[in-house]
């Protein structure tokens, strides 16, 4: 359980930011990991409050909120169809509304699982992330190189292209084994396999090329490695496959 | 230090400390619906309401919950009454310890979904709801057939 010694409430992004500067000092969100932290007594610092929570329009873009529950990301009318419907298909296989209601946008960003499927889902619809000093970045630079900095907002375009979303688990709520996002816009794939059991990654291809092809190039190419869950091999195996789905559309509602 | 909160309805202000959770709060101050079975956030045991909304209590601090409303099945006796006994005619009772848990997620799926609801809706809701005794089809039979009442002619 994670140890506080103490809470801090900050006034402002400004106060939380030099806060989280500071060692021992340790970032507040969703909190469901704390129950998994067993770490050295630290400093709670307070971010629900600072940060926003929801989903918003902003011209042809989404605006995601860093306090924006996945729970809320699942439920959204506006993205059950159409190419945006990955984002709940990325998320409805973690474990049950109990925890999706916790579990922040900001959260799952700053945690960078590998076994993530929204950020696979994110990477292939070419997030942005909007950081407090550090202003708009592609989440995919943000996942690098994580800079010690807030997580303010994604920003999500709401035409991204085609999509599709493919993961393979060994039960419902399972961890996947492997999952792959796609996105094809102006000629171009943008393909994101994740779960490998490395963090997630994406790889752009022109559009030009065999469908077949290139998910047999993503088996090649990306590194796969072995776990609990399953072996290099086997992910090796199946990823052309899983990513083959997902450049044809599987787990998107038209 | 003090946090103050409203409990099934009531205000209160209770004592707590850095590390006390939700669940353990609860228990201490009688609601003993609430039940922790996995130290971990993943059993869906000590599932409560947060604003109307089912939360894992085992994974909250009370003392970020100042000004909540938290809601367990204590608050909602009357409708967890209901629910229950299609949870007996099905035999899906047995040793009660994730009853708790099942009970405000599925009180907490009505209020989101309309009948008629499939068992397939059921089973995603209640995937984060482990049990030890039934196998789950007990459990499932007594939601869909609750959920669907009205559509059933039965109350």
């Amino acid at each position: 359980m994670l140890k506080l010694t103490e809470l801090k409430t900050p006034a402002s992004l400004e106060e939380a930011y030099e806060l989280l500067r500071l060692p021992h000092h340790t970032a507040l969100a969703g909190g469901t990991l704390s129950q998994l932290q067993a770490g050295e007594p630290t400093v709670g610092v307070e971010l629900t409050h600072l940060l926003p929570s929801g989903i918003t329009r902003d011209g042809c873009r989404l605006r995601i909120g860093a306090m924006t529950v996945l729970r809320t990301l699942e439920t959204d009318p506006a993205l059950q169809t159409g190419c945006l419907s990955i984002l709940p298909a990325s998320v409805r296989h973690l474990q049950g509304p109990a925890l999706r209601n916790l579990i922040t946008v900001g959260g799952a960003v700053g945690a960078r699982f590998p076994q993530s499927e929204f950020l696979t889902a994110l990477l292939a619809l070419d997030a942005q992330a909007v950081l407090y000093r550090g202003g708009t970045v592609p989440l995919e630079t943000y996942l690098n190189a994580p800079p010690e900095d807030i997580v303010c907002e994604l920003l999500v375009d709401r035409e991204p292209g085609q999509t599709g979303f493919c993961a393979v688990r060994n039960s419902y709520v399972d961890q996947p084994i492997l999952c792959a996002a796609a996105c094809l816009r102006e000629g171009t794939w943008r393909i994101a396999v994740g779960a490998r059991p490395f963090l997630t990654e994406v790889r752009t291809c022109p559009a030009s090329r065999d469908i077949r092809e290139i998910a047999a190039d993503c088996g090649a190419s990306f590194r796969m490695g072995d776990d609990l869950k399953a072996t290099a091999d086997y992910r090796r195996r199946i990823c052309p496959a899983i990513v083959r789905r997902a450049m044809e559309g599987e787990g998107v509602c038209r | 230090m003090q946090v103050s909160l409203h409990v099934n309805g009531r205000p209160v202000t209770w004592e707590t400390t850095l590390s006390q959770t939700l669940a353990d709060a609860l228990r201490e101050h009688g609601c003993t619906s609430v039940k922790c079975g996995c130290e971990q956030g993943t059993c869906g045991m000590c599932t409560v309401w947060l604003d109307g909304k089912p939360v894992l209590s085992c994974s909250l601090l009370l003392c970020r919950l100042s000004g909540r409303e938290v809601t367990t099945v204590e608050g909602v006796e009357p409708q967890a009454r209901v629910l229950a006994s299609y949870l007996v005619a099905e035999g899906g009772d047995q040793c009660g310890f994730c009853a708790p848990g099942y009970i405000m997620t599925i009180l907490a799926m009505e209020k989101e979904v309309s009948a008629p609801v499939s068992e397939e809706t059921v089973q995603a809701y209640l995937a984060g709801n482990l049990c030890r005794c039934t196998g789950y089809r007990s459990k499932l039979r007594a939601a869909v057939k609750y959920l669907n009442r009205s559509q059933n002619g039965t109350v």
